[in-house]
């Protein structure tokens, strides 16, 4: 079969992070079954630990989990946002899969960052700049590499994107903080998907909001995930939207992931205990 | 001891109480140090220990600390304030290097070794030789955006300058131009982004390739930066809206007629407003060529 | 991930060898539960297998097996690809799964949950996009269908959380049919629709097993889909 030979968009190996003085027990005193993420010997935080995962190229991987599982983490170390203490991460798209982006330059990290990942965060003031207006904040990613620009072609590729996230586009001019949430988070798509990135990463994309506007977002991002094709890595702890958006998902405790598998096997045949926890939460 | 200091603020000769040019030979090299790196990497800014000088911070003490390390016997010595040898400030900086070293100074533009400047440049051509010190209130261009020195220091090192071209979008998508006024964001060797001190946009095309040495010092902000002789210095802007300098349609000079050069403008106590060139010596050469020809 | 290229015989197309499905229940104490032991049958292209057995039994969970929504907990479900390539469905991997579930397998499970606020007309197209149709091409497919289905023109734009029990069934059925998979499975999809309405739905089965799908089901109403039955499968042993 033609898929089998298809090589990962992401590779991730053994990423961990560690907030703090480490220390040799660190690993063993952490976890899930320790029931902690904090090492009681040296006071660090061990934010994630040996997470490894793949992801095919238009896949849709989830990351559930509840607060302090590692999952924002996870987000932040692949965006290069932040360095992790250890573990690798290979994106087909640079050098073939063979460099690990961690241990790149922070030039060539922004780079990346800037032409081929997206991120939509949990809350706007982390992705956007709220004095800018929504208009301008799309438009400096697309500013991000350019040494020469122009300025009416950049503006007409940012209206064409807010539009296609249904942003009124007569209103893009509008600074941020006038925006609703949800449209703050349609704002911050746009933003992810200018550069046309072939990994867009979505933390928490429509916890916080309202129902009827987390419907419109999810439905939103699941249509553009078809249009588009683009691969994504959706980090939420609600497994309604896992359920609705992903293919295959991850389920992380106290930084460490205890089941891997297709969505629906997880949701409806969870083998770990903790996950049957979760799934037996659910309202 | 009064008697004495006021005998020596009488007199026009070189002081021997001080040191050649007020500061001693180890702040004089390490401000010679400083700048040698910053001509070295053009629009790059080089922290420096700003000393003490009989002047207050904010008032011109890093282009004042540029002059003191680089003037020699032999140099001749030009000041401005807005383009006028006769303000003010421009004075008391003169006589405080003329008591400190005796140079010789000069209003005419052509005739200077060093010119010390604020805020202007003359409009006589700079020739081959000839040093121009800024006094730079705000050395850091990316102020504009983003108030941290750590995060600017590290935009500069990484040449991340999007947030820049961000806020100039935002200048056109309310303005319909880009409207900054002095101070206009610059691009040195394809590499560094510099602020060119408030200078009008008028005089930022004469930054690019230009004959002199520019040296530009902040006393207060402790930075020191340069652009070499025939160094590339663009204004930052967009390739469809091209860079514009100030023009007022029908204005001239009310006292030598010029047209093509950077004009300020006077309300008289009558409250009538007039025209007049920004820089003094230029006016006056043209006021003196004027009557010449008038007079043959 | 298991693969093997020799074939089985007589143009199969499922062959499951001694199934058996166990669940741990971590939360109460571990205890086992043995929803399916040692099952096995084979299902040869284009034909209609029904399974039977009683309430509880573990009919729906042979269905999720085979499409993978539960892990085996032992046995083989081989199961030949449009290539004739054998996959086994118990152990293969992940990716493998989610391409045969966009291209070959598909299940119409009992219970129906969509995307809220999705028009029902592109509820029922999603599946064709995804096998890589444009919207507008895959949106008149879903017309067609839900044509045959005699849902109303005026629904079509309408959200299918509106409709009845036995309307969003037939959304369910349109949704996996219009994928044209090799295999269908299907889960009690006739048990809110009217005699009318399975009147219809068992013509539309019958038009696409003529186009070579095969289909595994298990039906309440056993005297309608009686006729069309090529294979009963009892889920407790005893093969008929």
């Amino acid at each position: 079969m033609v898929f089998n030979s298809q090589l990962p968009l992401l590779r991730v190996r053994n990423l961990c992070k560690q907030y703090g003085p480490s220390c040799s027990a660190c690993a063993r005193l952490t976890g899930p079954e320790q029931g902690s993420n904090i090492c009681p010997e040296c006071g660090s935080v061990v934010a994630c630990f040996g997470v490894s995962f793949e992801l095919l190229p238009g896949e849709v991987l989830g990351i559930v989990g509840e607060s302090g599982s590692g999952k924002s983490t996870i987000i932040r170390c692949l965006n290069l946002d932040e360095s992790p203490t250890a573990g690798e991460a290979f994106l087909s798209e640079v050098e073939g899969g063979k460099v690990n982006l961690f241990a790149l330059s922070s030039q060539r990290k922004r780079f990346i960052q800037s032409s081929l990942l997206g991120v939509v965060y949990q809350s706007p003031h982390l992705g956007l700049n709220l004095d800018f207006s929504a208009g301008a904040n799309v438009a400096e990613r697309l500013l991000i590499q350019n040494n020469t620009p122009e300025y009416r072609p950049i503006r007409k590729r940012t209206s064409l994107l807010l539009n296609k996230v249904q942003v009124p586009v007569k209103r893009m001019d509008e600074p941020i903080k006038v925006f609703s949430g949800g449209m703050q988070q349609r704002i911050q798509l746009a933003k992810a998907l200018a550069p046309r990135p072939t990994l867009l990463l979505l933390d928490e994309p429509t916890s916080g909001l309202d129902v009827s506007v987390q419907a419109r977002v999810l439905d939103l991002i699941a249509s553009l995930q078809r249009e588009t094709g683009v691969s994504m890595l959706v980090v939420s702890h609600d497994l309604g939207v896992i359920r609705l958006l992903t293919h295959r998902t991850l389920v992380m405790k106290m930084g460490r992931v205890v089941e891997q598998g297709l969505t629906d096997q997880i949701l409806e045949d969870p083998q770990h205990p903790y996950t049957q926890e979760l799934v037996a939460s659910v309202l | 001891m009064t008697e004495k200091l006021r005998s020596l603020l009488d007199s026009d000769t070189n002081c021997h109480y001080y040191n050649f040019a007020y500061l001693n030979e180890s702040a004089k090299r390490e401000i010679r140090r400083r700048t040698l790196k910053a001509v070295a990497i053009p629009g790059h800014q080089v922290p420096f220990g700003s000393r003490e000088i009989p002047i207050t911070r904010g008032w011109g003490t890093g282009g004042l600390q540029l002059t003191l390390s680089l003037i020699g016997p032999e140099d001749v010595l030009k000041v401005i304030d807005q383009g006028c040898d006769g303000s003010v400030n421009a004075v008391n900086l003169r006589r405080l290097v003329t008591l400190t070293t005796g140079c010789r100074t000069t209003t005419r533009t052509s005739d200077a070794t060093l010119i010390q400047t604020r805020h202007r440049i003359p409009e006589t051509p700079l020739t081959r030789g000839q040093i121009i010190i800024f006094q730079v209130p705000y050395p850091e261009v990316l102020r504009y955006v983003e108030p941290q020195e750590t995060v600017t220091r590290r935009m500069h090192a990484e040449g991340a300058y999007h947030r820049m071209w961000t806020f100039l979008y935002e200048n056109v998508v309310q303005w319909g131009r880009i409207t900054i006024g002095a101070r206009y964001p610059v691009r040195v060797h394809n590499r560094y982004l510099m602020d060119p001190s408030p200078i009008p946009r008028w005089d930022i095309p004469k930054l690019n390739q230009s004959p002199a040495l520019m040296l530009f010092g902040a006393g207060r902000e402790k930075r020191i930066y340069a652009v070499p002789p025939f160094t590339k210095v663009e204004p930052l802007a967009f390739k469809d809206i091209p860079f514009e300098v100030e023009h007022q349609a029908g204005a001239q000079c009310s006292r030598c007629g010029a047209t093509d050069v950077f004009l300020t403008e006077i309300l008289d106590k009558d409250g009538s407003c007039r025209w007049i060139c920004s820089d003094t010596d230029y006016c006056d050469q043209r006021l003196a060529a004027r009557e010449k020809s008038h007079g043959v | 991930m298991k693969e093997e290229t020799k074939r089985p015989h007589n143009n199969c197309l499922l062959s499951v060898e001694n199934l058996e499905k166990t669940f741990c229940l971590h939360l109460l104490k571990r205890i086992k539960v043995e929803a399916v032991q040692s099952l096995s049958f084979q299902l040869r292209q284009g034909e209609f297998g029904v399974i039977v057995g009683p309430n509880g039994a573990g009919k729906s969970t042979v269905l999720k097996c085979i499409y993978r929504t539960y892990l085996p907990t032992g046995g083989a479900i081989k199961y030949r690809c449009a290539d004739n390539t054998i996959v086994d469905l118990a152990t293969c991997s992940e990716q493998m799964v989610v391409e045969i579930r966009k291209t070959e397998i598909a299940h119409v499970t009992q219970f129906f949950r969509c995307a809220p606020r999705v028009p029902t007309e592109e509820v029922v197209a999603y599946p064709r996009m995804a096998q890589g149709i444009s919207q507008k091409e895959a949106v008149e497919e879903a017309r067609e269908l839900l044509k045959r289905f005699a849902i109303p023109e005026k629904l079509w734009r309408a959200y299918p959380v509106t409709f009845s029990g036995g309307e969003q069934q037939k959304i369910n059925l349109a949704r996996a049919i219009i994928q044209k998979p090799r295999l269908l499975l299907l889960d009690e999809p006739t048990a809110s629709l009217d005699a009318r309405a399975v009147e219809r739905f068992l013509a539309v089965l019958e038009s696409i097993r003529k186009k070579g799908t095969t289909c595994l089901g298990i039906f309440h109403d056993l005297e309608m889909i009686y006729p069309f039955t090529t294979q009963l499968i009892d889920v407790q042993g005893a093969k008929r």
